[in-house]
């Protein structure tokens, strides 16, 4: 959403690691991150701090979900991945491995997805490789609701 | 009427050492009340307290002074009024660890901090400044480490993540556990 770009990004979870020096936090165990109207959830949260500001998130799970609610009127796109990258500064997902987004009932395969949450792109693969298939599915509109 | 006399007379004899038994058990409750608050007069008190750890290059590695202190006999260790543990970085600022009360164990190997905490190291070159609220630490100035089983809350800059219970390992590099219920919240 408009408001989402400067929102805090809060996270909760059942235990919790500070590394001074690295200037890492590591959340786990049930996370819960929400900025705006995104939310993550995952089994762990690693947030890497450069220039004492958030540089990004990487979240694991079995698999990470995402939640995200686009401007009103819109239905919620969601994601899954094995490890999703989260980039609050320019507002980046990168989701890798078995990597699924969808919303309504179209949706988007591949091992990386990048979705941008400020103007709601994806892009799936990875020019770099050729294994990285892409797999869409974008289901037609009824003809009924269209006239 | 002989029966009647002997009756009277055991009875009497009864009362004799009942009377005796509590006599007895009185006086000693009193003698061991009187030994506790004996035990708690200070065997020595110190004003402007202060007892410096030195590592084996001859440098300070930890600090630890009180308005306050008061050793006392047994196990009940030395009592300190507004103590302040300084611990020494090489590089980085020292971490400062405050409280209104605290005690050292009579071994010497624990400090209690109690009520409010307050661990705070200030900025520097390459390292941010940390403040951490808390409440009753324990300090293991042997481990480089300290813990808590409550509340306990770190802020740096932007970024603050709190929890209930807290395990701070303060050797380079310091790092913190928080153990359950822990919130994070990170703007930038």
């Amino acid at each position: 959403l408009e408001g989402d770009a400067r929102q805090p990004v809060s996270i909760e979870s059942n235990s919790g690691f500070y590394d001074d020096k690295k200037g890492v936090s590591i959340y786990t165990g049930e996370v819960i991150v929400i900025q705006g109207s995104m939310r993550m959830d995952a089994d762990k949260v690693v947030v890497h701090m450069k220039n004492r500001e958030i540089q990004k998130l990487v979240a694991t799970g079995e698999p990470v979900k995402f939640k995200q609610t686009p401007e009103e009127g819109k239905e919620d796109v969601h994601g899954n991945a094995l490890t999703a990258e989260y980039y609050p500064e320019t507002q980046l997902l990168i989701m890798l491995k078995e990597a699924v987004v969808w919303q309504g009932k179209n949706s988007t395969a591949s091992e990386r997805i990048e979705y941008d949450r400020i103007s709601e792109v994806v892009k799936a693969g990875d020019s770099g490789s050729a294994d990285k298939r892409v797999h869409v599915i974008l289901q037609p509109k009824n003809k009924a609701s269209e006239q | 009427m002989f029966v009647e006399q002997c009756k009277n007379f055991f009875f009497l004899f009864l009362v004799f050492l009942i009377s005796m038994w509590a006599v007895n058990y009185a006086t000693d409750q009193d003698t061991e009340k009187s030994l506790v608050t004996k035990d708690h007069n200070a065997k020595y008190f110190a004003v402007s307290y202060s007892k410096i750890e030195m590592n084996e290059f001859g440098l300070a590695d930890s600090k630890l002074t009180a308005d306050f202190a008061a050793n006392y006999n047994g196990d009940i260790g030395t009592e300190l009024t507004n103590p302040e543990m300084i611990v020494y970085k090489k590089v980085a600022p020292p971490w400062v660890i405050r409280s209104k009360t605290g005690h050292v164990s009579a071994d010497g190997n624990k400090i209690f901090m109690n009520g409010p905490v307050f661990i705070d190291r200030a900025e520097a070159e390459g390292v941010r400044e940390v403040n951490i609220k808390t409440s009753n630490l324990r300090v293991l100035p042997e481990r480089n480490y300290a813990e808590t089983d409550d509340w306990a809350e770190l802020v740096s800059g932007l970024d603050r993540i709190s929890g209930v219970g807290m395990e701070l390992f303060y050797q380079d590099p310091l790092y913190i556990k928080l153990l359950a219920n822990v919130k994070g919240l990170h703007e930038y």
